[in-house]
């Protein structure tokens, strides 16, 4: 009796309480019982079911309707009880929110490695079982960090947790703090399961500086001395710009959906239209009768990136490896980028350290890289002391190919041309192919036939020019590319790792044919006027790679190389050797255009020292490469600075996009040193190189300190100085930039902060080897008789970032800028890309960031930029055409209205 | 000048107004039913003009007529007014001295503001799970109003920061609405709390005018040099004025659901055929001389040929179906997200255009103090039909091309409760455009000597300037900015 009296007891409280009402599970109808009206009843559903579960009962007061004497009445009738909806894929994505927002932010600069970082942040992997390549592969974590994990496991160790990974001798701070994130000890954070992650992106944009001037530059016939009396056309359409109507606003649209089953299982699917490309129309591909429109079904195909993967971390059967199979598009990249490394995009001076971290091996790509995407087959195998991938792509690429006059015969054996063109071939009906090319706009072929007919229609009206047609032009999916290739590595030894890689293009249909010298010229440059244009550093465009030469004949492309890292104490060397097979043998080093990078990194707990010597050979054309430079490849020749010249203007966007690093042997120094609590010397770097296509030396300098008196507020200073020099009989020319900026940053609560900036740069300019006007207003006519001294050109640059965050689901960043500058461009690092900034204007934007659920993401970003152009040109009053002489006319405004919308759905 | 001779230009001028005839809203681009109006509710507008499945908004009835019986309340009404500031810049190509195309210049500004208002109201009755509700809204669905002011000038003293003479001022004024008239029918049946379907239709009676006015006017001074330099002393220098009266009648029908699927998400679709209706144009041009104005004795003046004509035509609405779906997660500001899209067949209207989808975003958090925050994006897809001179059909008549003009927004708004069961919205939406279009007044007018006969200028002292007409190989740069506030108030009982 006394059991059951204690065992009553017991249970009595649990049966009072079962009688109260929980506030986080009780049913409406259940609230209703409760002595409270029917729509503060609703009210306290509603609060639970769309704002937030109860954390205690006095939560009740922030629902308007209830105040304290109601929250007094139901005290003894309701309970809380601990509840929450989260599970641990929930959790785990809170936890790292603010490093899915960064990358996320950064996903147009890293293009594509966010999504895998942002994946293994979600699905941590086991720091126990990760191999050398999985660790270094890592956002800022260097190879002395990844050694000295390997090293303590090798002594028998197992990380156990967190606390236990920072103790791991050689292990710095930094690279403690950034591996954490990426791992996991015993247990996976999040059990196995589906994960999906999709994504829309609608974005109205502007083009870049450099690519605008090059779609506005005019195709117009030779006007000549005016003598034929000949009157050149004002016709807009006499520009890609004006011919493509690129005034309209045509978004830029990415849909992106990617499925996997934790680490192993992985799909993918990206369509992306870029502006002034032809979208799908979507409207025609499910009209009419319910059938999918063919045409419009393969366009989808053409413009999308899709992949299937399979990835073990774990094989059965042997111990501590991997496997990765993957279907679809890829990335592959080894070593320093030389070899392999495939993207549309380049970024400067990208060390591999860092921020300019390459993620190693193969791994599925849904980036915007058409170009140099990779569409195939790839498998990787991994184990502590061997690696091996293969990887296959069969794709069409775009190319820049020779163009031919089509032509009747009009009487026997007399041909006449017409204005149109088409791809020129050979007797074996191969395309003849100049370059490689990722075009800033993916016009249509036919509409870029149109369009080059029109052209060629105008072009020979005027003054016969040596090239009076478009001789050469774009075409999209052209090139037939077949590639295979593969990486073979062993790892000797912890920290230390050789490797092999070589891919060979297979090219079908096309030959490669690129002249130098006069030919070059001759080729590329419209008007024989200009062949004065064409400059010693130009030999980088004759350098291209060539199938069919006198030498030897050929359908494919081989680049070959080694790479090598080893970590000795707290100093990881490492480097690589690649060369491009021409007309050596592929087995003897050293008798083909080759590059080379070697690094040396070493680093302390708050100082880290990397140096870094490249040397590129001239010839090193190797289209996959995206290896260290300090500009990309054509930068300065032809293409980039007299765009007017050439026979096609398009033929700048072998500039423009540019993905390699321009041929430079040099060396590369950079430091980070937080000497004390209160200052820090900022990654700074000195850069001196010398550009291999005319010897041209240069020297860059950059170094920033900041000092943080306090937390809140922080200091810097930062001073950049670059000397370009050339001293040479035919082209002298030597330019100074200096540019000082002063920024004061204050970091609030909640991850709040507001900067102020504000910078003033000056370059002194090559003095012109011409004359020209008397500067006095109204001398324009008296003729070229003053000499041009050395040039100065200033400008400054003051600009407001903040970030506010109103509450953990909403933030809002903007920023305002006005600059002027005399011929200078600045540039800012906005949101998710550069923006580079001429002459004068001023430009502000604005981002909300907001999480509507646990799984959906909002952000909606407005942008104003307001410019005016460099001073123009334009016939002076009363002047008959053609014009003797130039006018002043004023500045012409441009006003930029950009908007990003971003929809995220992760589950 | 011989009336034959006048046959060609009258002839020109109608075929080219002709085409005006079916604009615009706001703008004066010319082009099919101009600017859609946006949903006349402050809250919508502020979120992105979405609300196919909205049970808040009673003018979001007008979206999806399923709405309806989901509204608060018994009874409710809705006054809403929507404020337009329109800015439109229109640019010239530049050519520098090589003859290539540089930039644009911007030639004319114009910025006009514009108020519509509208109304709707609704009453509801509940049968146990059952709700059946009656609606009736007026509200302008299109807009024609447009207004735009262009001085032509001569070019003497432009290179010393003088200001020419003007020689003529071209003038578009637009006004008129269609308004619907509509009544809606609203039926719901609640499966249990969280579970909800409605149907409803609307039956919209559209009635509207517009008055389309598009003038050359010559100034005094130009028509004073044509008296002092004609050799009869006459002004032979020809007014242009087109207008066009129309009445426009018909209906339209539009049919929807709304589904609450449970606590968290509901999707709404809503469809409205393609409507052809009634329009019934009187058009009257006067080519001539003014003969308002003094001139001196001496002087003669022709007077002006008048034509009047009646056109009797179909004015079609392309058929819209719309779909989207409401969300309302658990968020520690209180949070509706809607996305919506909308296909439009714009091949109703014309086989030169292509269907389009446009998309719609709004979300609305409270963020603080049950204040809410509302955001929004939309980008809209209309076309524009212009008339081609350059490529005329064989009966001489101009073709007609058709380009696509895409519109993004972005909105924000917000609310505050005024009283129980009163609320005050406001949305503010910022929409641009930009894009290429004919000039609408055509540069060869302008040659005073095909109107003067002579072989020298009058109008123009420098020879080298050739007024001649720009098509599509140098047409406008066109960019437009619309900055809307919409306000609303709403009470319900």
């Amino acid at each position: 009796m006394k059991r059951w009296l204690v065992l009553l007891l017991c249970l009595l409280p649990l049966l009072i309480s079962a009688q109260l009402i929980d506030l986080n599970t009780a049913t409406l109808s259940e609230l209703k019982k409760l002595p409270i009206t029917e729509q503060q009843a609703k009210d306290i559903y509603s609060y639970r079911e769309y704002i937030s579960f109860f954390d205690s009962i006095y939560d009740l007061k922030k629902i308007t309707s209830i105040n304290q004497k109601t929250l007094n009445d139901l005290k003894p009738l309701v309970v809380v009880s601990l509840f929450r909806e989260t599970d641990d894929v929930t959790q785990r994505r809170e936890e790292i929110m603010s490093m899915m927002d960064r990358y996320d932010s950064n996903e147009g600069a890293s293009e594509g490695m966010a999504d895998v970082w942002m994946d293994y942040l979600m699905t941590p992997q086991n720091v126990n079982k990760m191999h050398f390549d999985d660790i270094i592969s890592l956002p800022n974590t260097s190879a002395i960090d990844a050694a000295a994990i390997l090293y303590r496991r090798a002594r028998g160790d197992t990380i156990a947790d967190t606390r236990d990974l920072r103790n791991s001798a050689g292990l710095s701070y930094y690279g403690y703090s950034n591996i954490r994130s990426f791992v996991y000890y015993k247990e996976p954070p999040v059990r196995n399961r589906l994960y999906i992650d999709l994504q829309i992106q609608y974005y109205t944009r502007y083009l870049e500086e450099g690519a605008y001037d090059m779609m506005k530059e005019a195709i117009i016939r030779n006007t000549g001395s005016g003598s034929t009396g000949v009157i050149a056309p004002h016709t807009r359409k006499y520009s890609y710009y004006g011919y493509f109507q690129l005034d309209e606003i045509n978004p830029d649209v990415m849909l992106k959906a990617r499925m996997r089953y934790s680490n192993m299982f992985k799909s993918g699917w990206m369509y992306y239209s870029s502006k002034g490309e032809t979208p799908v129309n979507f409207a025609q591909l499910m009209s009419g009768t319910g059938i999918v429109d063919l045409e419009e079904g393969d366009k989808i195909w053409k413009d999308s990136k899709v992949y299937i993967g399979y990835e073990n971390s774990d094989l059965p059967y042997v111990n501590n490896s991997s496997l990765k199979v993957y279907l679809g598009n890829y990335r592959a990249t080894y070593g320093e980028g030389l070899v392999m490394e495939n993207t549309d995009f380049y970024s400067a001076r990208k060390t591999g350290y860092g921020f300019g971290k390459r993620i190693m091996g193969i791994t599925p790509d849904l980036s915007r890289t058409q170009e140099y995407a990779l569409r195939g087959a790839a498998a990787e195998y991994r184990s502590p002391w061997f690696s091996a991938s293969l990887f296959l792509s069969h794709d069409k690429k775009d190319a820049m190919v020779y163009m031919e006059r089509d032509s009747v015969e009009t009487s026997p054996g007399v041909y006449q041309y017409l204005k149109s063109t088409h791809p020129q071939r050979d007797a074996n009906g191969k395309y003849d192919v100049f370059s490689y090319v990722t075009p800033s706009i993916r016009f249509d072929n036919d509409e870029l036939s149109a369009a080059e007919t029109f052209y060629n229609t105008e072009l020979p009206l005027g003054d016969p020019y040596n090239v009076p047609f478009m001789n050469l032009a774009p075409r999209t999916d052209i090139l037939d590319e077949k590639l295979w290739g593969t990486h073979l590595q062993v790892n000797p030894f912890i920290g230390t790792k050789l490797g092999f890689t070589t891919y060979t293009a297979l090219y079908d249909n096309a030959n490669f044919i690129a002249p130098s010298g006069d030919a070059l010229k001759q080729l590329i440059i419209r008007d024989s006027y200009d062949y004065t244009k064409f400059k010693y550093n130009d030999s980088e465009i004759g350098a291209l790679y060539d199938t069919k030469t006198s030498k030897y004949e050929r359908d494919f492309r081989r680049v070959m190389g080694f790479d090598g890292m080893t970590v000795v104490g707290n100093t990881s060397l490492q480097g690589e050797y690649a060369e491009l097979t021409v007309d050596g043998k592929d087995a003897t080093i050293g008798d083909d255009p080759n590059a080379m990078i070697v690094s040396a990194y070493t680093q302390f707990e708050n100082l880290y020292l990397l140096t870094l010597y490249r040397n590129i050979d001239l010839d090193f054309d190797n289209p996959y490469s995206n290896a260290f430079g300090e500009h990309a490849r054509f930068d300065d020749t032809i293409l980039d600075k007299n765009i007017y010249t050439l026979t096609n203007p398009l033929l700048s966007d072998l500039w423009q996009t540019s993905s390699q690093a321009q041929p430079e042997k040099g060396v590369y120094f950079e430091t980070r040193y937080r000497f004390s609590g209160y200052y820090t010397i900022g990654r700074s770097y000195l850069d001196i190189w010398e550009r291999m296509s005319d010897h041209r030396r240069s020297a860059r300098f950059q170094s920033e300190l900041e000092f943080r008196p306090i937390f809140q507020l922080g200091l810097r200073a930062r001073y950049k100085n670059q000397i370009n020099r050339t001293d040479d009989f035919a082209d002298r020319a030597v330019s100074k930039t200096n540019e000082y900026t002063m920024s004061a940053r204050t970091f609030l609560s909640a991850r709040d902060y507001l900067e102020f900036e504000y910078r003033y740069n000056t370059v002194w300019g090559p003095p012109y080897t011409s004359l020209t006007n008397p500067a006095e207003p109204g001398s324009e006519g008296i003729g070229n008789n003053q000499a041009a001294a050395m040039v100065l050109m200033k400008g400054d640059y003051i600009g407001v970032n903040f970030t506010h965050h109103f509450n953990e689901s909403l933030y809002m960043q903007g920023s305002f800028i006005y600059w002027y500058g005399h011929g200078i461009s600045h540039w800012d690092w906005e949101d998710m890309e550069i923006d580079f900034m001429g002459n004068k204007g001023c430009k502000s934007w604005i981002a909300l960031h907001s999480q509507i659920s646990q799984n959906m993401y909002l952000t909606l970003k407005y942008r104003n930029k307001s410019y005016q152009d460099v001073e123009m040109y334009i016939r002076k009053y009363n002047e008959p055409f053609p014009a003797t002489q130039d006018n002043y006319f004023k500045s012409v405004e441009h006003s930029e209205n950009t908007i990003r919308l971003q929809l995220d759905y992760r589950f | 000048m011989p009336l034959n001779k006048l046959r060609k230009p009258i002839f020109i001028l109608f075929a080219m107004l002709l085409i005006v005839i079916n604009l615009c809203a706001w703008s004066v681009s010319d082009y099919y039913l101009g600017n859609t109006s946006p949903v006349f509710s402050a809250r919508n507008m502020g979120m992105g003009n979405t609300g196919v499945y909205d049970s808040f908004s009673p003018m979001a009835v007008f979206i999806n007529p399923a709405n309806l019986s989901m509204l608060d309340g018994k009874v409710g009404l809705t006054v809403n007014g929507l404020f337009t500031r329109n800015e439109d810049n229109r640019s010239i190509p530049l050519y520098n001295s090589f003859d290539a195309f540089l930039d644009d210049a911007t030639y004319s500004n114009n910025i006009n503001l514009y108020d519509d208002y509208g109304f709707a109201g609704y009453g509801k009755i509940k049968f146990n799970n059952y709700v059946a509700g009656l609606g009736i809204h007026y509200l302008p669905m299109i807009n024609f109003k447009g207004d735009y002011n262009e001085e032509i000038r001569n070019n003497r003293n432009s290179d010393d920061d003088g200001y020419p003479e003007i020689i003529a001022l071209n003038e578009i004024n637009n006004a008129g609405n269609i308004n619907a008239l509509g009544f809606t029918l609203s039926s719901g049946m609640k499966f249990d709390n969280d579970k909800e379907a409605q149907i409803g239709i609307t039956i919209n009676t559209l009635d509207g005018q517009s008055e389309i006015q598009k003038s050359i006017r010559w100034t005094e001074w130009a028509i004073q040099q044509s008296i002092e330099q004609v050799s009869s002393h006459r002004n032979v220098l020809p007014d242009s004025v087109y207008t066009n009266k129309s009445d426009l009648k018909g209906s339209q029908i539009k049919i929807g659901t709304a589904i609450k699927l449970n606590h968290r998400f509901g999707i709404g679709i809503a469809y409205s055929p393609k409507s052809k209706f009634d329009r019934d144009s009187d058009i009257r041009i006067v080519y001539g001389p003014d003969t308002t104005m003094a001139i001196p004795s001496t002087s003669t003046n022709l007077l002006p040929v008048i034509t009047n004509t009646t056109i009797k035509d179909k004015y079609i609405l392309p058929s819209r179906f719309r779909v989207g779906f409401n969300y309302q997660p658990r968020n520690i500001m209180r949070t509706y997200f809607n996305a919506e899209v909308e296909y439009t067949t714009w091949t109703d209207v014309s086989n030169l255009f292509e269907d389009s989808w446009d998309l719609h975003v709004g979300v609305e958090h409270a963020v603080n103090n049950r204040i809410p925050l509302r955001l929004g994006f939309q980008a809209i897809t209309e076309w524009q039909a212009m008339p081609n001179y350059s490529l005329l059909t064989t009966d001489g008549l101009p073709t007609i091309d058709a380009t696509k003009i895409i519109t993004p927004s972005i909105s924000a708004g917000s609310s505050v409760l005024l009283r129980k069961n009163l609320v005050l919205d406001i949305g503010l939406s910022f929409s641009w455009r930009e894009y290429q279009a004919l000039d609408m007044f055509r540069d060869g007018f302008y040659d005073d000597r095909i109107h003067t006969g002579m072989t020298s200028y009058i109008l123009w002292p420098n020879s080298h300037i050739m007024p001649t007409d720009r098509g599509w190989e140098n047409p406008d740069k066109v960019r437009e900015s619309f900055t809307q506030i919409s306000t609303g108030l709403t009470w319900s009982w």
